[in-house]
């Protein structure tokens, strides 16, 4: 039976104490925990202190901690655990207050008794950092921090045991707490020990539509820093300075916490911050569950973002659209996992009879620029002609699979379809999948571009490949080959995913060709889904159909 | 119960007939040991906020049968009228059911559903005002009717959170317990029943109890959330009894 020592003096004095607690509140339970000694309760101070010495000789309670008041010269603070058996009592401790001459001049602490169980574990500390191991989900190695025993008061006044302590990394990198039963090794208790304040706020995207976003901070103080991911995912809102985004990207200078977005009520109005923010975090998401890949380089790198270079006004157009035209009508992946969002047009102007809204507004977009991140750390596609071309297509087959994996299949804003960024530059979006021609792009290989222009064609023989990856899935007729195709169909189109994904990830060559990019994920698909199977015929049949042999 | 009634219907058949015999005891007291048998579980649901979006939790919180010890005195007042005071005190313990719908902390409008158990005991003790009529169908047996108003107060614990784990890409989460406030929150009630008396003594002897309490009660929750449920119940016990 475990009891707390708390409450009035006369209460202790009672249960054989010779110190008392100050005044806990008369109708509070028997378990209150939180003992505090006022200064007009002398009496109390010298019973308690008197109780603490006693316990001090016995060996029951142990000096952790001395430390000078650094707010009162001359004063002493120290903290005393307890020990039961030369067992440390877990949350059984005081802190002592004391003037220059050593006199005590408050307490506060909580103190257990009644324990009279065995201090001798079954478990070894090496079985119990193994079980710990066990249930964390991964190894705990022997650098980790050493398990140690301790007496646990149980909940609910249910007494005591005796339990290893242990503190693991979970394999959802998770601190956690593990107190182990030391005779059997099961779990007591276990809480997260990971000390941040994430949290998850209300968002406005570009669009208009709400949405839920992963913030760090606390009331009054809130920023984009999502934690609640495995890796740090972070966005900086660049309040419209061009040269502090430019400077930052080429090295001069660092970020620091003033240029993380930040909000005070945790309801986030600025679009371009927040779906720069959220979809990042969905594109991570996508390739862990699609893939089960770890972020852009598979370790977890972080992923910042930054957003609002420049202002979306008329003003800024003019001053610094001929400087900075990317800050406008662009975003780019700018390496080890940093993204840049243009802010588009001010309303009423046009660029090649479209308006531009923020590009981070749209989810393809955003997984678009990410996945120029995954093919950094992979395959590496040289940016210039055919492997130029296959690493911008793998941008965009992959932001679109992830346009499809959050959002309903269908025409319109926040619906799933083979346009890029077509929610953000309208009308009709950047390129198109299903008809590439419709955008000026090639569909088929006989029609690539082979001029020197956007780095041999990189965002223009994209099509090529794009159209191949929309006809694997989708199936049809190419409309330049007159060549039909059965795709695997939409309900399927996971297969394509994986097949394009472990081809441009794992198999191309950093200098790869059309042919080389044909025969890679037809071998995908027969790795992924065997020899002669709908994936393969989908696959060997797009590429033909799109010339590519 | 099933048990009991018979053996009253014995106890009663075996006896001679006296029904109009009066008592002539001025004074009696009782203790009893026995069951309250009727179960007083009670569902509670309630939401909470989490993710910025509602948390469903639902319990089922136990109150089976439990052990019951009453004790109970009286004074005959007029002819064989007894007025006095009774006390019982009941206790089970059991396995709330708990289940709850946790927000992902992602996305909107997608729920992982945990459940679980959690450990507790709910305490009611109740006092009794007895008005009784006894009756004295033998030498040695005694029949007592009571009712009268009653308090009941129970100690019950009420859930407020519930606990869980959760790790990305947080679309499970497991359940590892609950937190809870203990109710304790009395009521007005009533009670009425019938206790029969062997004498085996002069002033002693054995009886059995079967009576009925009731009370609705009231009792605060986290927040400005309340949870109704009933106390008391079917009771049933034995014991000593002492006419003087």
């Amino acid at each position: 039976m475990r009891t707390l020592r708390t409450g009035t003096a006369a209460a202790c004095l009672a249960a054989g104490f010779t110190i008392a607690f100050a005044p806990a509140p008369a109708a509070q339970a028997p378990a209150t925990r939180l003992a505090a000694i006022t200064a007009s309760s002398t009496s109390a101070v010298r019973q308690w202190d008197s109780l603490t010495q006693s316990m001090l000789r016995s060996g029951e309670l142990r000096i952790r901690q001395v430390r000078d008041d650094t707010l009162i010269a001359g004063h002493v603070n120290d903290r005393v655990d307890q020990y039961h058996r030369g067992v440390r009592v877990f949350g059984g401790d005081v802190s002592r207050q004391m003037d220059s001459q050593g006199v005590v001049l408050s307490l506060f602490g909580n103190l257990y008794s009644n324990i009279d169980i065995s201090v001798d574990p079954k478990l070894t500390p090496e079985n119990a950092r193994a079980r710990a191991g066990e249930l964390a989900g991964l190894e705990q190695g022997p650098y980790s921090p050493d398990p140690e025993l301790v007496v646990l008061p149980l909940d609910a006044s249910a007494g005591y045991k005796l339990a290893w302590r242990v503190r693991a990394v979970t394999a959802g990198l998770d601190i956690v707490q593990y107190f182990l039963d030391a005779a059997n090794g099961d779990v007591l208790l276990q809480y997260s020990d990971r000390e941040t304040q994430t949290t998850v706020g209300r968002a406005i995207g570009v669009l208009g539509d709400n949405k839920k976003i992963s913030v760090t901070g606390s009331s009054g103080s809130f920023s984009l820093v999502d934690r609640l991911r495995p890796p740090l995912v972070e966005t900086n809102d660049m309040k419209g300075d061009p040269i502090r985004t430019i400077n930052y990207l080429s090295g001069t200078l660092q970020l620091n916490s003033s240029d993380v977005a930040a909000d005070d009520d945790n309801n986030w109005t600025d679009g371009a911050v927040d779906d720069a923010h959220v979809y990042a975090g969905y594109t991570y998401d996508y390739y862990f569950k699609r893939f089960g890949r770890h972020g852009l380089n598979n370790n977890d790198i972080r992923i910042r973002s930054l957003a609002n270079p420049v202002r979306r006004t008329q003003a800024d157009l003019q001053h610094y659209f001929s400087q900075f035209p990317d800050f406008f009508v662009n975003a780019f992946y700018a390496g080890g996992g940093n993204m840049v969002y243009g802010v588009g047009l001010p309303p009423g102007f046009t660029l090649g009879g479209q308006s531009w809204n923020h590009l981070s507004g749209a989810i393809d977009v955003v997984g678009h620029e990410l996945t120029h991140g995954v093919t950094e750390f992979t395959s590496n596609l040289i940016y210039r002609n055919e492997s130029g071309a296959l690493n911008e297509a793998f941008s965009d087959i992959m932001g679109t699979s992830i346009e499809f994996f959050f959002q309903p299949a269908g025409n319109g804003d926040l619906k799933a379809d083979y346009l890029c960024a077509e929610d953000v530059v309208k009308p009709g979006g950047l390129r198109s999948m299903e008809n590439p021609q419709a955008l000026g792009d090639p569909d088929h290989y006989s029609r690539r571009f082979t001029g020197t222009t956007d780095n041999g064609g990189v965002h223009i023989n994209s099509g090529i490949a794009n159209q191949a990856f929309y006809l694997a899935i989708e199936g049809g007729t190419n409309r330049t080959s007159g060549l039909a195709v059965q795709g695997v169909g939409g309900a399927n189109r996971d297969q394509m995913e994986k097949v394009f994904y472990r081809a441009f990830t794992s198999m191309l060559p950093t200098n790869a060709t059309f042919s080389q990019a044909r025969a890679a994920t037809i071998q995908a698909a027969r790795d992924l889904y065997g020899a002669n199977s709908n994936a393969e015929r989908a696959v060997t049949q797009a590429w033909t159909a799109v010339g590519v042999q | 119960m099933r048990r009991i009634v018979p053996a009253l219907l014995v106890l009663l058949a075996t006896a001679v007939p006296a029904w109009a015999q009066p008592a002539k005891e001025r004074i009696w007291f009782s203790i009893s040991g026995g069951a309250q048998l009727t179960n007083n579980s009670f569902d509670d649901a309630f939401d909470l906020t989490l993710y910025t979006e509602p948390e469903h939790v639902t319990v089922n919180s136990p109150a089976r049968s439990g052990l019951l010890i009453a004790g109970s005195g009286g004074y005959r007042v007029w002819r064989q009228l007894f007025v006095g005071l009774g006390v019982t005190r009941y206790s089970s313990s059991g396995d709330a059911q708990v289940t709850a719908q946790l927000p992902h902390p992602f996305f909107d409008n997608t729920y992982r559903n945990i459940e679980g158990t959690a450990p507790m005991t709910r305490t009611e003790v109740g006092a009794h005002v007895l008005i009784g009529w006894m009756l004295q169908p033998t030498r040695t047996v005694r029949v007592m009717l009571t009712g009268g108003p009653s308090y009941i107060t129970a100690k019950q614990p009420i859930v407020t959170e519930v606990t869980f784990t959760e790790a990305f890409p947080y679309d499970t989460a497991q359940f590892t317990g609950v937190k809870t406030t203990t109710a304790s929150k009395g009521a007005p009630g009533f009670h009425a029943g019938a206790d029969v008396f062997w004498m085996f003594g002069k002033n002693v002897g054995v009886g059995g109890l079967v009576q009925f309490t009731h009370a609705s009660i009231k009792a605060p929750a986290n927040g400005s959330r309340s949870v109704t449920f009933d106390a008391g119940g079917a009771q049933v016990g034995g014991g000593l009894r002492f006419l003087f």
